[in-house]
């Protein structure tokens, strides 16, 4: 690819130069491109695997095969919003499809609601904070060990939902396609997801009643 | 989920039956079912009308709202910058691995 490609390409896309540039020596078999890539993004993917999957090594084997496959195959794509965007998405996917081969080995599939472990979700202790505002509670690393210790005790069929509702910023319709779901269905499921979280920090707004 | 934040029993009951029964009014239940599409945005317009004049009267549900939206926050900032921040380095040879993958590729 040419300059003159390389820019109309980025008009065309939206992207960055920086980024087009970075795709263009992705493409190219670049090993120092690869190795940015790699370091930029590893902790944010494993992080999303994490959550999805709740196990940190299977969660490294999910996004290392997930970035083996998308970088092999690049040159026949272009990662669109973002390369950053472009591989996230390709790493939930696989982590969901992962957790579906295994939940089918264990006869629990992902898009049924298991009564029994909706109703018994673990809240973990609550801790005695009394500060109000959302930049107070996020600034405090209590309060976010506290908000990520209950997600991960959320199970999956609420979990997955707010990781992609409420952290990666997918639209209920976007979430809803990707999971399979209806959007009827997502919603009351986003919904007790929310509300175990909130209970679980009730103890932060106690101050303000 | 039953209301919010309502104390008494005995006050629960009163408010339950003075909203459900006063025309355009909506109980604390009602209301919680309206959250996630007002959150959305796609909430219609007449249940908004409600939804609003509902937060207008009730103290507990004006708590229970602000508190329901900082959670959605708190799990959005939180989560990404606690996770992140544990995530480990990746592994020595994955970019060997990769660059190998794509020559294979390519071949």
């Amino acid at each position: 690819m040419d300059a003159n490609e390389i820019e109309i390409d980025r008009r065309n896309s939206g992207q960055s130069s920086a980024e087009t540039r970075l795709i263009a020596d992705l493409k190219a078999g670049s090993e120092d491109a690869v190795r940015l890539l790699v370091e930029k993004n590893w902790g944010a993917l494993v992080a999303i695997a994490e959550l999805i999957l709740s196990d940190r090594h299977h969660a490294e084997d999910v996004v290392q095969e997930s970035l083996m496959r998308a970088l092999a195959k690049i040159d026949s794509f272009q990662p669109r919003p973002t390369i950053t965007a472009w591989l996230k998405r390709i790493v939930m996917n696989a982590a969901i499809s992962s957790l579906r081969s295994q939940n089918r080995r264990r006869e629990s599939p992902l898009h049924t609601i298991n009564p029994e472990l909706d109703n018994g979700i673990r809240i973990p202790a609550l801790t005695d904070l009394s500060t109000k505002s959302t930049e107070d509670l996020v600034s405090n690393a209590q309060t976010r060990k506290q908000v990520t210790d209950t997600i991960a005790t959320l199970p999956e069929t609420l979990r997955i939902p707010l990781l992609l509702r409420d952290i990666e910023g997918y639209t209920t319709r976007e979430t809803a396609e990707i999971l399979e779901l209806t959007e009827a269905n997502l919603k009351i499921r986003l919904h007790r997801a929310r509300t175990a979280l909130r209970q679980s920090l009730q103890a932060l707004w106690a101050g303000s009643h | 989920m039953p209301m919010p934040y309502c104390n008494h029993p005995l006050q629960r009951a009163m408010k339950r039956g003075l909203l459900k029964w006063m025309p355009g009014l909506i109980t604390c239940e009602e209301f919680e079912q309206f959250v996630v599409d007002y959150i959305d945005g796609t909430l219609a317009d007449n249940k908004l009308k409600v939804f609003k004049l509902h937060l207008k009267i009730c103290p507990e549900c004006r708590d229970y709202i602000q508190h329901y939206q900082q959670t959605i926050e708190l799990a959005n900032r939180a989560g990404d910058v606690q996770l992140v921040k544990d995530a480990g380095d990746p592994p020595a040879d994955l970019v060997a691995a990769i660059l190998d993958a794509q020559r294979k590729n390519i071949n």
